[in-house]
C-alpha cells in the first residue's frame, strides 16, 4: 500500500463512527478512532503506543470494579483461540480531565486481525458506550418498582376498606341504639336490626318511605316535616347533634319514651341523616320514681349540677321559694342565696365538688335563703352527693327554719321573764317572810309574859314556818340558777370534795355514822356544783341512816368505759322502788316531814347538775334496807 | 333631824322591814342618830342636800344603808351619785337587801359598795348581822 493510501486509510479509519481500539498481540495501543477517544476522554498522543491497562486502569475508588481483569481475560481468550470474544456488559469506569473517575457501562467485542501466517497480529477492541442506556434502564425498573409498591399500597388500602366496611356494617348489625338514616328527602335509607326491634317494621317495610309515616307519632308529623324543610333551605336545624328526648311510635301504634340525637352528613352532594334512637322507657320510670321519693320528701329539695345550675326541684321547693318549676329549673342556684353571700358561695360550691359526701351545710352558722319576691328566711340545708351517668349532681334539702327561730326567740324571752320572775322572787318573797319571822320574834320577846304555852307554840310554828319557806325559796332559787349557770370544767379530786362533805356533816349530826370511803376515782365536772351533788347525796345518806342504831355510809367509785360512776350507800330507811321515778322531780318527798326534814328540791337539783354533766343519775332501794343512788360523769 | 346630826341613814321603803333593822341597831345601841327615809328621791335630796333640805348644814353621817328595790329612784342609782360626788364619796354605803342576784352584787360592788349584805330571813341571824355591821361602820371603822 502506498503511503498516500495508507495515510487515506488511517484516517478513514479514524473518522469512523465506531468507537475502536486497535491492540498488539501484547496490548499496546496501535491505532484509535476519534469516537473512541472523545468517549474515553482521552488523546490520541498520549496513548498510543502504551499499555492498555497503564492508559485505562480500574476506578480505584470502587473495589468491586472488574473490568481490568474481565478484559484481560477477554483479550487473552482472543489471542489463544484466534476467535472473536463478544464481552458482557461492562462496568468500566473512565478517568476525566481532573483526573476523577466517571461511571461508565460498556459492551465490547475483541475481535483478532491475522497476518499471512494466519497469527494474530492485531486486536481490534470495539466498544459501545451504554452508560446513557443503562442508566435509562435503571431508571425504568425504579419506576416499576414505585408502580409495583403503590398498586400493592392500593390493593391493601381495598382491603382494609373492606374491613372497615365489614366492621361498620356489625355495627350497625349490633349497635344497641336503633339507627335509622333518612335522605334529604325525609325517606328511609338504612335501618339497623335493633330499629326493627324497637319498631316493629323491617327495613323493606319503610325503605324509601317518609320516616314521618312510621316512627313519629301522628301529631308531631307535620312539624317533623317542617323542621326537615326549614333545614334544607337555610342550615338550621335546632334539633341536630342534641340528646333530645321525645315520644315514638311502634308498627303496631303503641307510643313510647326515646332518647334521641340526628346528625346530618353530606354524601354525594346530597344531605343524609343518621339518628341514633333508644329506649328510654325504664329510665324514665327511674325516673318518675326519683321524682317520687323527690316529692314525698318533707324538705324543699334541689338538685343541681357541678356548675350550680339547677337540674330538679319539687313541689316543696316550689311552693317554699315561690318560682315555678319553670321558671327556677336550669338558674344558677346562687338564685336563692342573699346577695351578699352570694360570690362567697360560688367557691363553697366548687370546693364540696372536691369533697363530696352527705354533711349540713354551713355547720354553725346562720344560713338565709331568699324567695323570689326577696324576702329572706332562715334555713337549714343538707347536701348529698348524686353519682348519676351525667356525672356528680348534688342534692340540697331545705328547711324552713323560721317556726323554729321563732320558737327559740320565744323560749329565749320566757327564759328572760323567768329570770325576772326568779329576781323578784328572790327579793319580793323573802321579805315579807322575814318581817313574819322577825315579828313573831318581837312577839315572843316583847309579850312573852303573856303567853301561855299554846300561845308561844303557836308563834314557834309561825317562825318554823317561815324558816322553811324562807328554805324552799333559797333551795328554788339555787335551782334556777343552776340550770343558767356556764360549767367551770376541772380535773377535780373527789376524795377531797368528799372529805369535805364527811367533815360537814359530822360537824352538823356528830361522829355517829360509820363512812367508809374508797379511793375515788378524780373527775373533770365543775367543782363547785359537783360539790352540791356530793352534799345532797351524802347529806341524804347520813339524814335517811340516823334513826338506825350503827349508820353506814359507803362510797365508791368505778370506772365503766367511757364514764365514772359514782355511789353512795346507806343502811337507812330506803324506798320503795315503785316511787323511784318520782325521786329526782321538784318537791317530790317520799317521807313525811315530820319523820325526815327537807324541801324535795336537792335531788331536782342533783339530777340537773349531772344532766348538764351529761351523766346519768339513778337509785336502787328497798325499804328498810337503806338505798343506793348513783352518778355517772363521762370521762 | 337635821342632815348633819345624822350618825346612821337607812333608805328602805317598806317600814316593817325599816322596824326590823331599827329593831336591831337599837338592841345594839347603834340608832341614836338614825334617819330613815322611805323613798329613793327623798334620800338623795337629803344626801345632797336639796329639795326641802336645801341650805342645811352639812351630811356626813357614818354609814348609809341602802335597799335596793325603791321608789322613784333605786338603789343602785344613789350609790352611784354618791361614789361619783367628791362630797359623798368617803361616805361608807352598805346595801342591806334580799336579792342574793349575782349581778345586783357585781353591779354594787363595780359601782363602789362598801358592804353588800343579803339579809337572812331567819330574824335571829339577821339581827347578828345587822349588828355585827352597825358594829364595824361605827365603832370600828376609822374614816379615811
Amino acid at each position: 500500500m502506498a503511503q498516500s493510501e495508507k495515510i487515506q486509510f488511517q484516517r478513514l479509519f479514524e473518522s469512523a463512527p465506531g468507537l475502536y481500539l486497535v491492540l498488539s498481540p501484547d496490548l499496546l495501543i496501535v491505532a484509535v478512532s476519534n469516537a473512541y477517544l472523545s468517549a474515553t476522554m482521552t488523546h490520541r498522543e498520549t496513548i498510543l503506543g502504551r499499555y492498555l491497562f497503564d492508559v485505562f486502569p480500574d476506578n480505584p475508588d470502587d473495589p468491586t470494579a472488574t473490568g481490568v481483569n474481565n478484559l484481560r481475560h477477554s483479550l487473552k481468550t482472543v489471542l489463544l483461540t484466534g476467535k472473536a470474544h463478544k464481552m458482557d456488559l461492562q462496568k468500566y469506569d473512565i478517568r476525566n480531565e481532573s483526573g476523577g473517575f466517571e461511571e461508565r457501562y460498556w459492551s465490547p467485542v475483541n475481535t483478532p486481525v491475522f497476518d499471512d501466517l494466519s497469527a494474530v497480529e492485531y486486536i481490534i477492541h470495539q466498544v459501545e458506550d451504554v452508560t446513557e442506556m443503562f442508566r435509562l434502564q435503571k431508571e425504568e425498573i425504579k419506576q416499576r418498582d414505585a408502580l409495583k409498591e403503590s398498586n400493592r399500597q392500593l390493593l391493601l388500602e381495598i382491603e382494609e376498606r373492606e374491613k372497615t366496611e365489614e366492621q361498620i356494617e356489625a355495627i350497625f348489625n349490633a349497635a344497641p341504639d336503633a339507627i335509622i338514616v333518612i335522605d334529604h328527602a325525609g325517606h328511609v335509607v338504612n335501618w339497623n336490626p335493633k330499629a326493627k326491634e324497637l319498631f316493629g317494621w323491617g327495613l323493606e317495610e319503610v325503605k324509601g318511605n317518609p320516616l314521618s309515616e312510621s316512627i313519629i307519632p301522628h301529631r308531631y308529623r307535620e312539624r317533623h316535616e317542617k323542621g326537615m324543610a326549614h333545614f334544607l333551605k337555610t342550615g338550621e336545624g335546632p334539633v341536630l347533634n342534641k340528646a333530645l328526648e321525645m315520644r315514638a311510635l311502634r308498627k303496631d301504634e303503641t307510643e313510647f319514651d326515646v332518647a334521641l340525637s340526628i346528625s346530618p352528613t353530606v354524601f354525594n352532594n346530597e344531605y343524609l341523616f343518621i339518628g341514633f334512637v333508644r329506649d328510654i322507657t325504664e329510665q324514665k320510670k327511674a325516673e318518675e320514681k326519683f321524682k317520687g321519693l323527690l316529692e314525698s320528701a318533707p324538705d324543699a329539695m334541689i338538685i343541681a349540677d357541678r356548675e350550680g345550675k339547677i337540674v330538679l326541684v319539687n313541689q316543696q321547693a316550689v311552693s317554699l321559694f315561690g318560682y315555678t318549676e319553670k321558671e327556677i329549673t336550669g338558674q344558677y342556684v346562687e338564685i336563692l342565696i342573699p346577695a351578699m353571700d352570694r360570690d362567697k358561695h360560688v367557691g363553697h360550691r366548687a370546693r364540696y365538688y372536691q369533697e363530696p359526701k352527705v354533711r349540713s351545710m354551713g355547720a354553725g352558722l346562720e344560713l338565709y335563703a331568699i324567695r323570689k319576691d326577696e324576702s329572706r328566711f332562715p334555713v337549714e340545708i343538707s347536701l348529698s352527693p348524686l353519682p348519676t351517668s351525667e356525672g356528680m349532681l348534688v342534692a340540697a334539702a331545705i328547711r324552713d327554719i323560721s317556726e323554729r327561730k321563732k320558737a327559740e326567740e320565744d323560749l329565749r324571752q320566757l327564759n328572760k321573764e323567768l329570770e325576772s320572775f326568779t329576781y323578784s322572787v328572790s327579793h319580793d318573797l323573802r321579805s315579807p317572810l322575814r318581817i313574819i319571822d322577825g315579828y313573831a320574834d318581837m312577839l315572843r320577846s316583847d309579850y312573852a309574859d303573856q303567853f301561855d304555852e299554846d300561845g308561844t307554840r303557836y308563834v314557834e310554828v309561825i317562825k318554823s314556818n317561815a324558816r322553811r319557806m324562807g328554805q324552799l325559796i333559797d333551795d328554788l332559787l339555787n335551782l334556777s340558777h343552776t340550770g343558767r349557770k356556764e360549767l367551770l370544767m376541772h380535773q377535780t379530786q373527789m376524795n377531797r370534795l368528799v372529805q369535805l362533805i364527811i367533815d360537814e356533816q359530822f360537824a352538823l349530826h356528830g361522829q355517829r355514822t360509820e363512812v367508809i370511803q374508797d379511793k375515788l376515782e378524780p373527775a373533770f365536772c365543775d367543782s363547785s356544783l359537783i360539790k352540791q351533788v356530793w352534799s345532797n347525796l351524802i347529806g341524804n345518806a347520813f339524814k335517811y341512816s340516823s334513826k338506825k342504831e350503827q349508820p353506814v355510809v359507803k362510797i365508791r367509785s368505778e370506772r365503766n368505759g367511757s364514764e365514772i360512776i359514782y355511789s353512795v350507800n346507806d343502811n337507812g330507811v330506803g324506798f320503795d322502788m315503785q316511787y323511784a321515778g318520782k325521786l329526782f322531780g321538784v318537791f317530790q318527798r317520799l317521807h313525811k316531814i315530820t319523820e325526815f326534814d327537807g324541801t324535795g328540791v336537792g335531788l331536782a337539783l342533783v339530777k340537773r347538775i349531772i344532766h348538764k354533766h351529761k351523766g346519768r343519775i339513778w337509785a336502787e332501794s328497798e325499804p328498810g334496807k337503806g338505798a343506793t343512788f348513783f352518778f355517772s360523769l363521762p370521762v | 333631824m337635821e342632815p348633819h346630826e345624822v350618825e346612821i341613814l337607812l333608805v328602805e321603803d317598806n317600814p316593817h322591814e325599816a322596824e326590823l333593822t331599827i329593831r336591831s341597831l337599837k338592841k345594839n345601841n347603834l340608832a341614836n342618830k338614825l334617819k330613815h327615809i322611805d323613798d329613793g328621791a327623798d334620800a338623795l335630796d337629803f344626801i345632797f342636800l336639796r329639795g326641802v333640805y336645801a341650805g342645811a348644814a352639812s351630811f356626813n353621817p357614818k354609814l348609809v344603808l341602802l335597799d335596793l328595790k325603791l321608789p322613784r329612784v333605786d338603789g343602785l342609782e344613789i350609790l352611784r351619785q354618791m361614789k361619783e360626788d367628791d362630797r359623798t364619796k368617803g361616805i361608807p354605803v352598805v346595801i342591806l337587801t334580799s336579792s342574793k342576784e349575782e349581778r345586783d352584787i357585781i353591779e354594787s360592788y363595780k359601782l363602789g359598795v362598801n358592804s353588800y349584805i343579803v339579809k337572812p330571813v331567819n330574824f335571829e341571824s339577821f339581827t347578828k348581822s345587822v349588828a355585827e355591821l352597825g358594829m364595824y361602820w361605827l365603832l370600828l371603822n376609822q374614816p379615811s
